[in-house]
């Protein structure tokens, strides 16, 4: 029995619940962007190791204010289970200096079923501080040449579970999901590589859960890597 | 921009014909070409000295035929005891868990051969099918197919409902729960059912495993269910499981079945026990000696 819950339970929690910040720092206005994303939680796989889950999205942002981009992105694992997640938001810059800012991302995860038409949804909002540490800009004879731009950015992810009935009647006790992460967005040009660690749900107990999980807080959540990597088109 | 939406929508479907669900991970099966008992070599569900020892005489192995999609497979099973006294004595039906084969499960079988004495009670195992010899795919369909496959043996052999006693173990309560929670569906119905380590159901093992709330559709098709099965249960129940079990526990699997049970039901929660250990940490005389008395009061 063990090793085969292990293994469900690795896959349990990494479907549904877990992606990098997304737009950390907001596009330009009117500006286009496509983007990939693979990673999840770290768990001990049996008979594999210590390991990232190679969760994938692809998603597509829009710059339609100079603070504001909005966003969607296909979580193409659940897919293959049969599952559509999307999850739709928007990013928003509500504070900003001349080298950093805040950013907002109000977002809706959705998901269903596409063979027995069950669905959930999770509202999700999270908080991210950015600073933009080192800058380049070159300009080449030709007029091409090149901007780099190095930053760090640290925040808070909110995922809310407004079911409050489990299956059989239980009372869900895990309502309020918290997250933190930190991570490091290289741009050059139009390119962005984006790694992040994420704390995940550090307020609950990752013992009697089956699964095991490295975790920087002991007994609690869980540790995520992710890697991303955008093109803004325009 | 049209011509976007229909891309989307054919990739939407062709990537979701690739469905693949995670029931196969509850199934953790291993074949054998042929059945050790006594002399394998490889993991065991517990370890059991010679005081428990079978003799060769009363161990019978048995082979059914299964008619799965049109495709006739062989399903496996062992019998220690006297055949003959079947039509006359209480027998015991033991569903085992997820893990490997009969062989895995084996020093269980011998346990349980010597409640109240060696031979007391017949008791059979089988493999389900893909496990150890038996052939075929490891479903949830298949082991109930198998499990009737049993049912049906026995009644032949001459057991009665009221001589039959059912035993689960975690995956295997299933099984049990199934047979008893839906007599009309079933040659046999138990007289009694007994529960170790029992999961509640599908859905609340992903709700457990997974932080959000989620269907057990959006993973698994199995529709075991046992906490929904038992409240149709109408035979007495006895569960026992280890306080300890972190795989299964007591609080959100075998509690929820127990509470959902109407009727006549005892438990016997132990201290120390783990999801395989709850014999070890009961110690194995005193937890037969209490399948015994649930048995034959």
């Amino acid at each position: 029995m063990i090793k085969s819950v292990l293994a469900l339970s690795v896959f349990l929690i990494v479907l549904y619940s877990c992606a990098p910040a997304r737009y950390v720092k907001p596009l330009d206005k009117g500006q286009h962007a496509l983007q990939v994303n693979l990673g999840g939680p770290i768990a001990k796989v049996p008979g594999i190791g210590v390991i990232p889950m190679p969760l994938t999205t692809v998603g597509y942002g829009y710059g339609l204010k100079e603070h504001l981009t909005l966003f969607g992105n296909l979580h193409t694992t659940s897919l293959l289970f049969g599952v559509g997640q999307v999850d739709l938001g928007a990013a928003y810059r509500c504070w900003s200096r001349k080298n950093m800012g805040i950013t907002l991302q109000p977002t809706l995860n959705v998901a269903v079923d596409f063979y027995t038409g069950a669905n959930r949804f999770w509202p999700q909002l999270d908080a991210n501080y950015y600073w933009d540490y080192a800058e380049w800009r070159t300009k080449a004879k030709n007029g091409k040449g090149f901007q780099k731009i190095r930053s760090v950015y640290a925040g808070l992810s909110n995922w809310f579970d407004p079911y409050l009935t489990e299956s059989q009647g239980r009372t869900n006790e895990q309502v309020w999901i918290p997250s933190i992460q930190i991570g490091h967005l290289w741009q050059k040009n139009n390119w962005v590589y984006q790694f992040e660690a994420k704390f995940l749900a550090p307020i609950y107990s990752n013992e009697d859960i089956v699964v095991n999980y490295p975790s920087a807080f002991g007994n609690q959540g869980a540790l995520g890597a992710y890697f991303s990597i955008y093109y803004k088109l325009k | 921009m049209n011509y976007i939406f229909v891309l989307g929508v054919i990739v939407l479907v062709s990537l979701s014909a690739c469905r693949k669900r995670l029931d196969s991970f509850l199934f953790n099966q291993s074949a054998l070409t042929s059945y050790q008992l006594d002399n394998y070599t490889g993991e065991l569900s517990i370890t059991v000295g010679d005081e428990f020892a079978v003799p060769d005489f009363i161990i019978h192995h048995l082979e059914w035929t299964l008619q799965e999609a049109g495709k006739s497979t062989q399903v496996h099973a062992i019998y220690v005891g006297d055949i003959s006294r079947i039509a006359i004595d209480t027998v015991l039906l033991y569903c085992h868990g997820n893990k490997d084969h009969m062989d895995f499960y084996w020093p269980r079988q011998k346990l349980y051969a010597n409640i109240g004495q060696l031979g007391r009670f017949g008791v059979l195992m089988f493999d389900y099918p893909g496990f150890g010899m038996s052939e075929g795919k490891p479903t949830e369909v298949n082991m109930y197919a198998s499990t009737e496959l049993a049912l049906t043996w026995l009644k032949s052999q001459g057991l009665t409902n009221d001589r039959l006693v059912m035993m689960g173990f975690s995956l295997g309560s299933a099984a049990v729960c199934e047979v008893a929670g839906n007599p009309s569906r079933f040659s046999m119905n138990p007289g009694k059912i007994i529960l170790e380590a029992p999961f509640a159901s599908a859905e609340i093992l992903i709700q457990d495993g997974g932080l959000l709330s989620m269907p057990g559709s959006f993973l698994v098709d199995l529709k075991i269910d046992n906490a929904t099965e038992i409240k149709k249960v109408n035979v007495p129940l006895l569960w026992i499981h280890g306080l300890d079990d972190s795989f299964l526990t007591v609080a959100h699997h075998g509690q929820l079945v127990y509470d959902n049970k109407s009727g006549a039901k005892e438990k016997e929660l132990v201290p120390g026990g783990g999801h395989e250990t709850t014999p070890t940490a009961m110690g194995y005389t005193n937890y037969i000696n209490r399948m015994l008395q649930f048995i034959t009061q």
